[in-house]
């Protein structure tokens, strides 16, 4: 009984030490997650992607991502204004309605002559 | 004891599987397509457009005097706008209209016309301007002709380019506008730098609190 008691507290203390372990060694490069899960894809190449804007006293307002292709139509869109590797300003996420997507509401109203790069991420679709 | 420890290990690894295949199965994929990528960003634009009333002039009512002014980011060509343009600072005069209801949505817009005698092969590249209402003319468009517009294009820095209104005529009238929405400036695509970028699609607006023209 006594055996028992300890094997139970070990097996307790191992379920929890697998959580922990499971957790750690998750890599965001992993195309799969777990036994069946599905595999990450993406919708296509933003290498075509451009941004215009639309600036107030020298300050980005909103956006204009074109150049999305037709797979990503329907996904979410992110959009991160940088300065040099700075995040200075995000907008979306926002739905995807076709090649082009205008996106007002920015987390902050930089500079335009600070920003030097966007990163654009889509969720789906 | 020796008959126990196997036991207990066999345990503890069907409880250690038994856990990650419980923990992969509670996790959720809401997104089965993930894409990230970079987009290249404007390298040439507008970076303001502002509108500023004549001395002792009636604000919201575009009148001799008035000025639109825009300010593009360094490197503008000028000979894009004027092909009679080679250097930095130019003025030429012609007439500006406003035109009455020619928006999108309605609203009057600001254009740059023929330009006087041969300057700019008479024709100067400028863009529209939506003045966020349909009030600044009625019942036509009117024409500010002997316009003056002057370019100031330091090597380097921001190149402003000034147009102050001439006489007014054509068949609108200008009318007085108190409420109305922000300015927005679409350039002429054809507007590049020096380096041959186009000013593309990118636009300029004035202040949220600058809803009154003129």
């Amino acid at each position: 009984m006594k055996r028992f008691r300890i094997g139970a507290v070990v097996f307790a203390a191992s379920l929890a030490l697998a959580a922990q372990a499971g957790a750690n060694v998750l890599s965001a490069t992993n195309a799969t997650l777990g036994a069946g899960a599905g595999t990450v894809t993406t919708c296509g190449s933003l290498t075509s992607a451009a941004i215009a804007w639309n600036t107030t006293a020298g300050n980005v307002t909103s956006v204009t991502v074109s150049g999305i292709p037709a797979g990503c139509v329907g996904g979410s869109l992110t959009v991160t204004l940088l300065a040099g590797s700075t995040a200075v300003a995000t907008g979306g996420p926002i739905t995807v309605p076709g090649p082009s997507v205008w996106i007002a509401g920015l987390s902050a109203q930089p500079a335009a002559s600070s920003i030097n790069g966007a990163s654009l991420a889509v969720a789906g679709p | 004891m020796r008959r126990a420890l196997p036991v207990m290990a066999a345990a503890v690894a069907a409880g250690m599987s038994a856990v990650g295949v419980a923990w992969a199965a509670g996790l959720t994929v809401t997104a089965q397509k993930l894409t990230a990528g970079s987009a290249a960003v404007p390298g040439f634009y507008p970076v303001s457009v502002a509108t500023t009333n004549v001395t002792g002039g009636t604000r919201g009512l575009a009148e001799t005097g008035d000025i639109l002014t825009v300010v593009f980011s360094p490197g503008l060509n000028p000979a894009t706008l004027c092909s009679s343009w080679p250097s930095r600072n130019q003025k030429v005069k012609g007439t500006v209209a406003i035109n009455d209801n020619a928006g999108s949505t309605g609203n009057d817009t600001l254009t740059v016309g023929a330009i006087n005698g041969s300057a700019c092969g008479g024709t100067f590249t400028f863009g529209t301007v939506d003045l966020g209402s349909a009030g600044y003319v009625t019942g036509g468009s009117v024409s500010f002709t002997n316009s003056t517009i002057t370019l100031s294009s330091p090597m380097g820095s921001p190149a402003t380019l000034v147009i102050t209104l001439g006489s007014a005529s054509g068949t609108g009238t200008p009318t007085r506008v108190t409420s109305g929405n922000p300015a927005i400036y679409t350039p002429a695509t054809a507007i590049q730098n020096t380096s041959g970028v186009s000013i593309g699609a990118n636009t300029s607006s004035t202040p949220i609190t600058s809803v009154v023209q003129f």
